[in-house]
């Protein structure tokens, strides 16, 4: 590949994982307010009484909550390093930077979607369960 | 769901197998949107009591209202984005029909927007869900501590 080639390739390359990591940080900030909100959901008392177990299942689901949250708390840490490491660029070897960005971000990828689709099974869940068991008006 | 801070020439970037992956991305995360509405609208509807107490009937009605309005929303989009990925073949047949495949990357270009609007919108509306369901279950935590 020539030089100039291989330049243009390796700022298109930049360009779309900057815009994929932008998009990361805005899904993990919704993520954190559902985790809030649903966190307040389970705490407040406002279900059926007598379901089997029901302490047990909404403490189950707080803490699965809670891991979710320090889950995202570790994500959200390593976006901000792999940001860094987009800023540093200019400072190192471009090709071989270039390598190690790319292998980063494609871990960083495989790990958010992983945990995108973990949330999106939780919440699930939850609405399944409580949705059931509101206390009814009357 | 991809938000707002998209670059618009990064569809130009976009392969074939990645518009496909995206297609199928945004299906995906409508179709759950589409369980989201169903709890929602299930909670706002049902837990009726702790609302008409807490002085939000109004708001709750204009968000029940306004479910529906996304639901329908969120339907067209879904309907057009299938539609979009069962188009894909004319990227990857092999044969060389310029005008078909620029059409398609536009086509993409705009449901790419279209998504990242509706998303935008939609988070906002969530958050104003939540604020609502909140502020309600936070009184009746109150007034049963109090009680």
């Amino acid at each position: 590949m020539l030089d100039s080639a291989k330049k243009e390739f390796s700022k298109k390359t930049r360009g779309k994982y900057l815009s994929e990591i932008s998009k990361w940080g805005n899904s993990l900030m919704i993520v954190s307010e559902e985790i809030k909100f649903l966190g307040k959901l389970l705490s407040t008392g406002i279900f059926e009484p007598n379901i089997p177990n029901l302490y047990e299942r909404l403490q189950q689901y707080s803490n699965k909550l809670q891991d979710l949250k320090n889950e995202e708390i570790l994500l959200e840490k390593e976006i901000e390093k792999h940001k860094t490491g987009f800023a540093k660029e200019l400072e190192e070897n471009e090709e071989q930077k270039d390598s190690v960005i790319k292998r980063t971000h494609i871990q960083l990828r495989k790990n958010i979607n992983a945990f995108l689709k973990n949330n999106s099974g939780l919440k699930l869940e939850i609405f399944n369960f409580t949705g059931n068991i509101l206390k009814k008006s009357r | 769901m991809e938000t707002s801070g998209q670059n618009y020439k990064y569809v130009e970037w976009k392969s074939a197998e990645e518009m496909h992956f995206s297609s199928n991305q945004w299906i995906s995360e409508l179709n759950f949107i589409k369980d989201e509405h169903h709890f929602f609208e299930d909670m706002l509807k049902e837990y009726t009591l702790p609302i008409i107490e807490s002085n939000l009937l109004s708001k709750v009605k204009d968000l029940i209202d306004r479910i529906t309005k996304y639901k329908q929303k969120s339907e067209t989009l879904l309907n057009k984005i299938t539609e979009h990925r069962n188009g894909l073949q004319v990227m990857v047949d092999g044969i060389n029909q310029l005008e078909e495949e620029n059409r398609y990357k536009k086509e993409h270009r705009k449901l790419l927007v279209d998504v990242n609007q509706f998303s935008l919108e939609y988070n906002d509306f969530k958050k104003e869900i939540f604020e609502t369901i909140a502020r309600a279950l936070k009184q009746q935590k109150q007034k049963r501590l109090l009680s």
